[in-house]
Parts: C-alpha cells; sequence; structure tokens
C-alpha cells in the first residue's frame, strides 16, 4: 500500500462521507485531509491558520478539489496552488457537480490534471473513484518534490 | 503734132489723106474718159489724150521730152509687153504698174494693139490705159477681209454650211468638214439625219420663203455629232435680194443641255426631297404638337426679352391666363419678385452658357396671386444659325409634391423618433436581457451544483443503506431503496438536459456556411456504431450547405436523427431520409422516418419542454430534444413542424 496523504476541498458532509467511502470501497486507505473550503485548503497546504503548526514536510499525493466552494472557490485555490513554488507540481483532480465548459476551460487552463464530474449514481461515483485513485495514488509517479512515506 | 522725124513726111500724108474722119476721130480721142495714146516702138509718145496726161500728171508739152519707158515701175515690164504686142498683134488687159509724173505708182491695165502703116509695117502702138488702182486695192481689202472670214468660220468651232434652194450643202466651214467629211452636194437631210426627204419641222420654208432668220434647237441625235444642237439658219440674198442660199450656223449646246437636263434632274430631287421633308417636318410637327398640347406640364416659349410667344393649356391652367392674356405678358409676370433676380441670374449663368437650366425649384404667381410651388427647366430657342432667338420654359405644379414632402419629412421625423425610442427600448432590454442572461447562468449553475448534490446524497445513503443494512432490509425495502434510487437517476437526467436546454439558448451564434449533408453523414455512422446490429437505411441528400451555427445545427440534426433513429427501433426494415424540398421559395429540410409516428392531435405537443408522445418504457426520452430544435431553429429565424401518423413514421421539417 503506498502512503501519501490525500487533501479532499469539499463543503457538503453528504459528499464528503460519501467520498471516503467511495475510497473505501474501492481500497484506497491512504490518510485522507478534508478541507470545507478554499481557504483552509491554501490554510493546510501552506501551514496557516489552523494548520500552522503542521509538518510542512508532509505534502498531499493527490489533491480533490470541488469548484463551488465557499469563501474562496476551486478555481482561486486551483490559481494559488499552481502559483506557489511549494504546491505547484501535486496533482490536482477536479471533483465537481458542474460540466459547463467554462468550468472545464479554465481547470485545465489552470493546470488542472483531471476533471472528473460526480455523477449522481453512487455505483457509478465509486467506480470513477476507483479508477481515480487506481491511476493517481498507486500508479502515478508523483513529483520527486512530493514524499510519499 | 509736128515732127521732124524722116516719119514724119509719111504721116503728113496719111493726115492728109485721113481728112475729115481724122477730125471727127480727134474730137472722140480727146473727149474720151479712158487714157488713149499712140506712141512709137521706141517708146516716144505720139499722142496722148487729156485723160491720159490727167492721169499721169503730164501736160502735152511734156510729152515730147521722155521715153514711155519711164513711166513703168519696172522698166523691164516694157519690153515683155512690147514681145507680146509684136507677137499677137494685140494684147488685151495687160496688167502692169506704172508710175505718175509726181513718182505715185498706179495699177494699169493696157489693151494695146499694134500701130500700122498703110504698108503693113509697124509705126508703133496704139491703146488705152485703165486705172485699176482702185479696184487692185477694193480686190486686196476683199481678199484679205474674205481671208479674214474664212478664219472666223474656222476658229469660231461652230459648225456652218450653206444649203443653197434645193437644199444641196454648197459650202461648208472647216469643223464642219472635220467632222463630216466631204458633203459638199449633198442634201442636208441626208447627210444629217440619212433622211430621203426634208425634215418636216425644217427651217428651210421660213428662211427661203419668208427670209426670216430662224433659230431652232435640235437633239437629241445620235452618236459622232453634237448631239444637242442650237442651230441658227439665215437668209443669203442676192444683190437683188432675193433669198439665193440658206447659212445654218450650228452650235453644239450638248454640254449645256446635260448640264441643264442635270440641272433639272437635281431641281426635280430637290422639289421631292422639299416634298418630304416637309411632309416629314409636318407629322413631325404634329407629334410635338400633340405633345405640347397634351403636357401637363406648364410649357411657354419667350423671346429674348421674355415677352412670351405662346403658351400650352397646362401653362395656362396653371396659371389662370386665357392664353390670348399670356401672349401678351413678360415671363417676369409669372414669377414672385422675390424669384426674379435669381431667374435672371440663372439665365446668364446657365442658360445662355450651355443652353439649358438644372431643374429649378422656384414659385409661381397665378392671376389671382396665389403664389405655389413649382419645379421649371428653361432651355434656349436657337434659329438656324445658332443665335438664341427665345426661350423655352417648362414648368411643372409641384404644390401637392411639397405637401407629401412636409408630411414625408414630419413622418421621417416621427419616424426617426420612434426608431431612436426603439432604439433606446432594446438597449435597455438588451442590459435587462443581459443581466437575466447572466443571472439564468448562475441560476443553472446553481441548479447543475446545488440541485445534483442532494441527489447525490439520496443516491449514495439509499446505496449505504442497501449495501450496509441488507440484512435487515427486507426485499420490500431494498425495492423501496433501489425505486429512490431511480428516481434520483431520473432527476439527475432531467437537471442535465434542462441545463442543456437552456444552454441553447443562452450560447452565443456564429452563423457560417455549413455542409447539413456532411454533418447528417457523420451522425448516421455514429448512430450505426453505437447499435450496429440495427438494420437501417440512411438517405441522405449530399450537398445540402445552409447558413447557421454550426454546434447549434448539429444539435438539430442529432435530435432529429436520434428521434428518428429511436422511433424506428422497433422496425425491422427502418428508413431514415434527410433531404431538402421547396415550400414556395422557401428551402425546407426534412428528417422523415418509417418509425412509430404520432398522432397529429398532439402534434402542437411535440416542442415543448418535457412533453412526452411516447412512454418511457416504449422509447426511452425525457422529452426535450424537440424543444432544443425548436428553441435552435427559432434562434436561426426559421420554423419546425411536424406530419405524422401513428405506424407509417414521421417526417421532420425546418427552414433557416
Amino acid at each position: 500500500m503506498v502512503k501519501g496523504v490525500i487533501l479532499l476541498v469539499e463543503d457538503n458532509p453528504d459528499d464528503v462521507f460519501l467520498t471516503k467511502r467511495a475510497f473505501k470501497k474501492s481500497n484506497i486507505l491512504n490518510e485522507m485531509i478534508v478541507a470545507r473550503d478554499g481557504v483552509e485548503a491554501l490554510d493546510y497546504l501552506f501551514g496557516t491558520g489552523a494548520y500552522a503548526d503542521r509538518d510542512m514536510s508532509i505534502m498531499p499525493t493527490l489533491i480533490l478539489l470541488d469548484l463551488r466552494l465557499p469563501k474562496l472557490d476551486g478555481i482561486d485555490v486551483l490559481r494559488r496552488i499552481r502559483a506557489d513554488e511549494r504546491t505547484k507540481l501535486i496533482p490536482v483532480v477536479i471533483l465537481t457537480t458542474s460540466k459547463e465548459q467554462k468550468d472545464l476551460i479554465e481547470s485545465y487552463s489552470l493546470g488542472a490534471n483531471s476533471y472528473i464530474r460526480k455523477p449522481v449514481d453512487f455505483d457509478q461515483f465509486v467506480q470513477a473513484v476507483h479508477q481515480l485513485g487506481l491511476y493517481w495514488v498507486l500508479l502515478n509517479e508523483p513529483p520527486p518534490t512530493i514524499r510519499r512515506d | 503734132m509736128t515732127n521732124k522725124n524722116p516719119d514724119t513726111t509719111e504721116f503728113k500724108r496719111l493726115e492728109k489723106a485721113l481728112g475729115e474722119s481724122e477730125k471727127r476721130y480727134r474730137s472722140l480721142f480727146e473727149e474720151s474718159r479712158d487714157a488713149i495714146y499712140f506712141i512709137t516702138r521706141e517708146g516716144k509718145v505720139v499722142d496722148a489724150n487729156k485723160a491720159a496726161l490727167d492721169l499721169f500728171g503730164y501736160t502735152k508739152e511734156d510729152l515730147p521730152n521722155f521715153n514711155v519707158v519711164e513711166m513703168y515701175e519696172n522698166p523691164a515690164d516694157r519690153l515683155k509687153f512690147q514681145q507680146e504686142i509684136e507677137e499677137k498683134g494685140a494684147v488685151r488687159d495687160y496688167g502692169v504698174r506704172m508710175r505718175r509724173k509726181d513718182g505715185t505708182v498706179l495699177d494699169c491695165l493696157l489693151t494695146t494693139t499694134v500701130w500700122q502703116a498703110n504698108d503693113g509695117s509697124t509705126l508703133g502702138y496704139q491703146g488705152i490705159i485703165r486705172d485699176i488702182t482702185e479696184y487692185k486695192k477694193a480686190e486686196k481689202t476683199l481678199q484679205e477681209s474674205e481671208e479674214k472670214l474664212r478664219a472666223i468660220l474656222t476658229g469660231i468651232g461652230d459648225y456652218i454650211t450653206i444649203q443653197d434652194k434645193d437644199l444641196d450643202i454648197i459650202w461648208v466651214n472647216q469643223p464642219t468638214m472635220d467632222l463630216y467629211g466631204d458633203i459638199i452636194g449633198k442634201k442636208c437631210y441626208k447627210v444629217y439625219h440619212e433622211l430621203e426627204e426634208n425634215c418636216s419641222n425644217c427651217a428651210s420654208e421660213k428662211v427661203f420663203n419668208e427670209g426670216k432668220t430662224v433659230v431652232w434647237e435640235g437633239g437629241p441625235y445620235r452618236e459622232s455629232r453634237p448631239k444637242y444642237s442650237l442651230v441658227t439658219s439665215s437668209p443669203v440674198r442676192d444683190i437683188e435680194g432675193n433669198v439665193v442660199a440658206m447659212v445654218e450656223v450650228t452650235k453644239d449646246i450638248t454640254e449645256r443641255k446635260e448640264m441643264e437636263q442635270q440641272l433639272k434632274n437635281y431641281a426635280e430631287n430637290l422639289e421631292k426631297l422639299v416634298e418630304e421633308r416637309t411632309l416629314e417636318l409636318r407629322e413631325s410637327e404634329e407629334r410635338y404638337r400633340g405633345l405640347y398640347d397634351s403636357s401637363i406640364d406648364g410649357i411657354a416659349s419667350t423671346k429674348m426679352d421674355g415677352n412670351i410667344i405662346e403658351c400650352n393649356q397646362a401653362f395656362s391652367d396653371m396659371f389662370g391666363y386665357s392664353k390670348e392674356e399670356i401672349k401678351k405678358m413678360n415671363y417676369l409676370e409669372f414669377i414672385p419678385g422675390k424669384w426674379r433676380d435669381i431667374v435672371a441670374r440663372i439665365i446668364n449663368e446657365q442658360i445662355l452658357p450651355r443652353g439649358f437650366s438644372d431643374v429649378l425649384e422656384i414659385e409661381g404667381c397665378k392671376k389671382d396671386g396665389i403664389i405655389f410651388p413649382a419645379s421649371a427647366r428653361l432651355w434656349v430657342i436657337n434659329d438656324i444659325n445658332g443665335n438664341s432667338i427665345g426661350m423655352w420654359a417648362l414648368i411643372r405644379d409641384i404644390t401637392e409634391r411639397k405637401k407629401l414632402e412636409g408630411k414625408l419629412k414630419s413622418y421621417t421625423e416621427k419616424l426617426k423618433r420612434l426608431d431612436e425610442e426603439r432604439a433606446e427600448e432594446l438597449k435597455r432590454k438588451t442590459v435587462q436581457l443581459e443581466a437575466l442572461n447572466k443571472e439564468l447562468e448562475s441560476f443553472s449553475y446553481s441548479v447543475s451544483h446545488d440541485l445534483r448534490a442532494p441527489l447525490r446524497s439520496i443516491d449514495g445513503f439509499s446505496k449505504a443503506l442497501l449495501d450496509d443494512y441488507a440484512e435487515i432490509l427486507d426485499d420490500e425495502g431494498k425495492h423501496y431503496l433501489n425505486r429512490v434510487r431511480k428516481a434520483t437517476q431520473r432527476m439527475a437526467e432531467l437537471i442535465d438536459e434542462l441545463l442543456a436546454l437552456s444552454r441553447v439558448t443562452r450560447s452565443e451564434m456564429r452563423r457560417e456556411k455549413i455542409d447539413l449533408s456532411e454533418i447528417a453523414q457523420e451522425i448516421s455512422l455514429e448512430l450505426q456504431e453505437s447499435q450496429p446490429k440495427r438494420l437501417v437505411d440512411f438517405i441522405i441528400e449530399p450537398g445540402l450547405v445552409a447558413d447557421g451555427d454550426s454546434r447549434l445545427l448539429r444539435a438539430v440534426l442529432e435530435n432529429l436523427l436520434i428521434n428518428a433513429w429511436k422511433f424506428t427501433g422497433k422496425k425491422h426494415k427502418a428508413q431514415i431520409e434527410f433531404g431538402v424540398t421547396w415550400k414556395g421559395v422557401n428551402r425546407v429540410f426534412f428528417v422523415q422516418d418509417n418509425g412509430a409516428g404520432f398522432n397529429m392531435e398532439y402534434s402542437n405537443k411535440l416542442f415543448g419542454a418535457f412533453q412526452r408522445l411516447h412512454s418511457p418504457d416504449e422509447f426511452p426520452g425525457i422529452g426535450v430534444g424537440l424543444a432544443t430544435v425548436k428553441r435552435i431553429i427559432n434562434r436561426h429565424g426559421g420554423r419546425v413542424w411536424a406530419e405524422g401518423e401513428v405506424d407509417k413514421g414521421a417526417t421532420f421539417y425546418f427552414t433557416l
């Protein structure tokens, strides 16, 4: 089992629950940090706010980012991630309900690695998460700056 | 006369013998007007009468002292003459030139006989001298005159002949000779006209019988002689005044005649031409007169001073004066004061330099003082030499037009105002619409996000229940949960379709040329790939090109073809056709299938969102496809409608 933290940025607790469940169902048991809004996500990533004391040597292997977020939305979070040396190489998968063209284009042009629309059908969602976890967590070789304990 | 010569003795004897006779002859001798002389052979004058002495200017006293030889201008003549007398015994009219005592020379004729003694011996010569000096002079003059005449008759070039009373030609001049050859002695009618008797109209009768000169013209004659001639036939009289011959002077007047004929032809042609031209002119004039009379524009002509020459009825009606009144007026009287200078200026600046004016908008003044707007054009009337002799004026009363123009202007202004208001309104509406669009966008975004999230929860937790509490739940419970999950799926689909529909309405349109046939072809291939086992016959008319947004029209064709595909699903031999037909001038595209069709009673429901004519069990779908088609077609300014019959198929028509 490959170690590594997954950062899930999601404000809907149901979605958080179901996402975690889907990961569990797919046997991806990596630690999952949940940020409830964009600001919290950035606090975690840059060791600020509530995460001021966290060990900054640990960076997530994968970020799952919703676009519709309170405070700071997903697009802005992505922009900040890609703008910072510490985080710019972390794979970011957009996991969202929207399939608006605008969102797709914006996400990819800001450097999102993948864009997945959450299906309503939970079975399909599990399937999607399984594949995504398989690929990004297990198969994908992360950039060397990211420690994979 | 006394003589001491030996001969004198004999002479005296003879004198005596002659006696009385001598006396008689002496008197005759002395009185004769002819010069008579007696000379010796040696030239001594024996006797000469008074006439002889007078002729040569001698006296009797002169006689003994000179020899007659001295009297010859050429003394040799004396010898020649003497020889002839000696030979012949007598010489008659022997011409010789002799000198008077004063030296003047006389032309003389000598008639001389030998003077013989009784014994037959020659005593000398006796004779008569006739002075023919005057005669000679006359003869010379005559000769010269004849020569002159001959030269004239030859040189004159006219043909001159003389015929006698029998009309035999007795004389011709050289030109006649040159022309006819020797015709002397021939009958004139034979020579000239090859006739056997005199010409019926011959002038000779008048000439010979009445002694008149006749001048007459002849011709045309055959070739080789003057074709036309002018003949003067004049009588020739003898000394008693009897007409003995006729002179004919024939002048060749062919050239003149032909010229005359030509002139006559010219004149005739000219006359004909003039006649034709006059007729043409009259017709033309008639035509223009009709135009002039019937014109609804006023037409008047003036002299250069502006005095009216004439006008047509329309002019008279327009200004309210009779034609007779107008003829006494000047054009200025028809123009209100303020326009007169302007018109005068236009005459100087436009009409005189280039012959006509622009169409002027001026005013006219009627008899009753009413002033009305008029359009006018003036132009110059030129005479044949290009001198301006007057002007034409064409005038139209444009009161009505001006009124209409005024109305038009006010309408235009109103319209402009309305347009501006409309534009303002449109701008406002556009702003509103943009705001509305924004709102709608954020609304659909919310819908897409926020409506789906609970659905995911419902489905996810239902699934969790089914997974985690399978033992607790009986089959009915599980069935209910599955129903819940199915409903959420459908709800999700509805939301997606709704979003798609709203996107169609919102997205920007880019019109371009699109090959609809190609798109239909692509879609048909996709469809066949999606269900390779289905046997569907696609008939797609190639090259159907239209103006429109390619993404949206693709959606239209997709919806229609997918519909057709779907509703022919139960057909064993499905057929789907895409083509074009014409309704009047409109090109109508259609998608036709032989599928389930529909009841025309419900055709109005076809294009409403979420309206379905079939149950989802029968044919899957949620009923926004045709609503989407209708919206897209409407956005293109076209129309869409459908025809169908249950189980016989459906045809969807659309225009763009």
